[in-house]
């Protein structure tokens, strides 16, 4: 039941401009302050401007989960950059909702609609004043 | 000596108990060791942890697992699982910032209903009702969302939280199971 220290919190992948961030281990605050440390390494190394959320591998989160996408989400607006998730089960789409995530982090099918939509210039649905 | 300041919240309407409640709940807070289970509750079980973060998934397994025996649905199943993750989290964070502490979390049942407990004895809250008011944060700092307490009032049916400033926060939670019927997949019919 305890998880082991050496153990990736989530599974990073650089996709050109775009970070994704897929977490492995259930969301809690333990495992958030892992991942906010690994996701900020990775995005200084590969310098990636959006970031991409796919949940398909996890069931569950809670608050902790939300500190740590807009904590990365405060980090990537200042340089215009947008976030978008995909993977989204029926568990983390409630605590999504109830949070009012999906204002500042579209959700998509999969990750190569995401992709796509982070592509473009403007994401559909995100109320976020492009960056200058 | 702080005041014990005591909120309930019901379907999302939160109440500030009156002060005699407080002081009862004080007094019988006083008396009771950690050990003993919920009042009232028929099979009670009682659990103390060390306030680590890594106890945070434990914990809420420990309670969902309780709480399989009245056969609930997957979705009962993550709404107690995510309350009882926050509450242990705050215990964890706030209430023994991180540091060296007990926490004790107690399960019952009455009826179609499991109660949950959350204690801890660490710094407490200086304002209850502020504090349960979603988005409100004291560690901003730690990226903290202030959506704990919400997701336990949207997750659960009652609410009760009681503090008091350096002596500890109790949080009691109160979940309703659903009645079996046809159609519901429950949680024990397997993934
Ligand atoms: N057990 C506790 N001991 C001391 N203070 C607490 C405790 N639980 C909650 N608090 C206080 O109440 C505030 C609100 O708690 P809540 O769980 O709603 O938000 P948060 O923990 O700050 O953020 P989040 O839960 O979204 O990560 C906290 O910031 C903290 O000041
Ligand atoms: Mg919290």
């Amino acid at each position: 039941m305890e998880r082991q220290e050496t153990k990736k919190a989530a599974q990073y992948e650089q996709c050109g401009p775009v970070l994704i961030i897929m977490p492995v281990q259930e969301l809690d605050h333990c495992c958030a302050v892992q991942v906010r440390q690994e996701a900020d390494e990775q995005i200084e190394r590969g310098g990636a401007l959006h970031l991409l959320f796919d949940f398909s591998g996890i069931h569950f989160m809670d608050s902790s989960g939300i500190g740590v996408i807009m904590g990365r989400y405060k980090k990537v607006i200042f340089q215009g950059g947008n976030i978008a998730c995909c993977g989204v089960g029926a568990e983390i789409d409630r605590i999504l909702t109830l949070s009012g995530l999906y204002r500042i982090m579209p959700r998509f099918g999969d990750r190569k609609e995401a992709l796509a939509a982070l592509g473009k210039k403007r994401m559909p649905g995100a109320d976020i004043p492009s960056g200058n | 000596m702080e005041q014990i300041q005591g909120v309930v919240s019901i379907a999302g309407e939160r109440q500030v108990l009156p002060e005699e409640k407080c002081r009862l709940f004080g007094a019988a807070r006083g008396q009771r060791t950690k050990e003993q289970p919920a009042k009232g509750m028929e099979n009670g079980v009682s659990l103390q942890f060390a306030a680590q973060s890594r106890n945070e998934s434990f914990a809420r397994m420990v309670a969902a697992a309780y709480a399989a025996q009245l056969n609930p649905t997957l979705e009962e199943l993550a709404d107690i699982k995510t309350a009882v993750s926050e509450a242990v989290t705050n215990a964890v964070i706030h209430g023994y910032g991180e540091g060296d502490g007990t926490i004790c979390m107690r399960l019952g049942l009455s009826g179609h209903e499991v109660w949950i407990e959350v204690e801890d004895w660490g710094a407490g809250i200086a304002d209850v009702l502020s504090a349960m008011e979603p988005m409100y944060t004291t560690r901003a700092d730690m990226e903290r969302s202030g959506m704990g307490f919400a997701f336990m009032e949207a997750f659960m049916d009652e609410l009760e939280v009681y503090s008091q400033k350096n002596c500890g926060t109790l949080v009691c939670m109160k979940k309703k199971i659903s009645q079996e019927d046809m159609g519901t997949r429950r949680a024990c019919d397997g993934q």
